[in-house]
């Protein structure tokens, strides 16, 4: 096996509510959560597996404990050439071939990919260094050591919930490739499967409305809005500019405007102010299915939008075919 | 000289059934004065869906006679349910009760125009 493909997948650091228990609250950040209906997870393995590679290991990223690291260690031990080694903490266009090929004709031995903001988190290791791995891991020891392949595409992190916003309109404007999971309604808006729409509602673009959601009689959804799958939205309420993660219900006549909503909380993104609408009774988070992520059998599931963003925690491996 | 003469409702007090009772009487009285009411949220970290629907009671009361109310909210948590509700559509909201006054100082000296009602 010449090259091997690691994703590290975050686990859950969730960020204080003022309001709130934080250990029953769902993390705006996850990237497991969707956008416009896409599981992040998803442009990487497609680009993994066009580099040739049929497997792709996952596991969730702490380094507070070895297993990482002695996963890593157990790959070298394989056999493998190099490492291609892609932490989930964002959306960048690269072409992983090139990245490949730089890495070749420089004769590095650990490569980083570079954007005008720093590290992408994807890097490439060679087989020599996978001895060392745990100072590979450190950004300052990459900086030093590794060579920066400097890559001016497309690229956003997603490390806060102003980031995936941006990502989200990025996506419905068409200024990075990332399309809506849905048929094309309108120009600038997309429709998921089995999603309804009432006849009174309006769906200003550009917008995206995920599968199974359901959009009741008077509500306002757009512009700049993606309600992921799963939602309610009463009577009357109006989504702008703002993001509806999954099954989340948005009781009559509320006005979300420049937030994500995620189940009972939401995030203002002017301020990244987090606010407990379940006293309130505005919106909540309806029964999700309990899906495991890393103890599911088929790849289909793994790369199913709908896992459990919670499930991210367990520290284990899991190989996954790409085929 | 701007007039002190508005009345403080302490909304912190509605969290019991008695408070709600006693906050009430003093909204639907408030309202029932030429004088501004002034909600008060000092106190208060969130809202539940009990001092949501006592706060649209009040607002609709006092809209209804044209009174003059002002919302001060104090923190973000409480600006914000404001809005996602759109009671701050209707109802001016103030950040702090210092803004409050230096708003009423400012009316009264002719520099700037009642919030009353909401734009």
């Amino acid at each position: 096996m010449e090259l091997a493909a690691v994703v590290m997948l975050p686990t859950m650091s969730e960020p204080a509510a003022a309001n709130s228990n934080c250990a029953e609250r769902r993390s705006f950040y996850s990237s497991s959560l969707p956008i416009l209906g896409n599981a992040l997870l998803n442009p990487w393995s497609e680009r993994v597996r066009k580099l040739g590679v049929r497997n792709l290991w996952l596991t969730s990223h702490s380094e507070e404990d070895g297993v990482l690291l002695s996963g890593l260690s157990r790959l070298a031990k394989q056999g493998i050439e190099r490492l291609l080694l892609i932490q989930l903490k964002s959306y960048a266009e690269i072409d992983l071939a090139d990245l490949l090929r730089f890495h070749r004709e420089t004769r590095s031995h650990l490569t980083e990919a570079h954007d005008a903001k720093g590290q992408l988190g994807v890097s490439l290791i060679d087989r020599n260094d996978l001895n060392g791995i745990e100072k590979k891991m450190d950004p300052a020891f990459a900086t030093q050591q590794g060579t920066p392949y400097s890559f001016r595409g497309y690229a956003k992190r997603i490390l806060s919930a102003s980031e995936r916003q941006e990502l989200v309109s990025d996506g419905l404007t068409g200024v990075c490739a990332m399309k809506p999971v849905g048929t094309q309604w309108t120009e600038d808006v997309w429709i998921g499967s089995g999603a309804s729409i009432a006849e009174t509602a309006r769906v200003i673009g550009p917008a995206y409305i995920g599968a199974r959601t359901v959009i009741r009689s008077g509500a306002t959804v757009g512009p700049f809005a993606s309600i992921e799958h799963g939602c309610v939205v009463e009577t009357g309420v109006t989504v702008e500019r703002a993001t509806v993660l999954p099954r989340t219900y948005l009781a009559p006549g509320i006005l979300i405007r420049g937030a994500v909503l995620n189940g009972g909380y939401l995030e203002d993104l002017a301020t990244a102010a987090v606010v407990d609408l379940r006293p309130a009774r505005l919106t909540r988070d309806m029964e999700r299915p309990n899906i495991s992520f890393l103890s599911n059998s088929g790849a289909d599931r793994l790369f199913d939008f709908s896992v459990s963003s919670e499930s991210y925690s367990s520290k284990s491996w899991r190989e996954v075919k790409l085929d | 000289m701007i007039s002190n003469n508005w009345t403080v409702v302490e909304f912190s007090r509605a969290v019991t059934a008695a408070g709600r009772r006693l906050v009430r009487k003093e909204l639907l009285d408030g309202a029932r004065r030429s004088d501004p009411l002034i909600v008060d949220f000092a106190g208060c970290a969130t809202l539940d869906c009990q001092q949501i629907e006592l706060l649209l009671e009040a607002m609709s009361h006092a809209t209804g006679r044209n009174a003059e109310v002002l919302l001060v909210a104090h923190s973000r948590s409480i600006q914000i349910l404001l809005d996602v509700t759109r009671i701050s559509s209707l109802i001016p909201v103030l950040h702090s009760m210092e803004e409050m006054v230096r708003h009423f100082e400012s009316v009264a000296n002719g520099r700037s125009a009642p919030l009353y009602p909401a734009t």
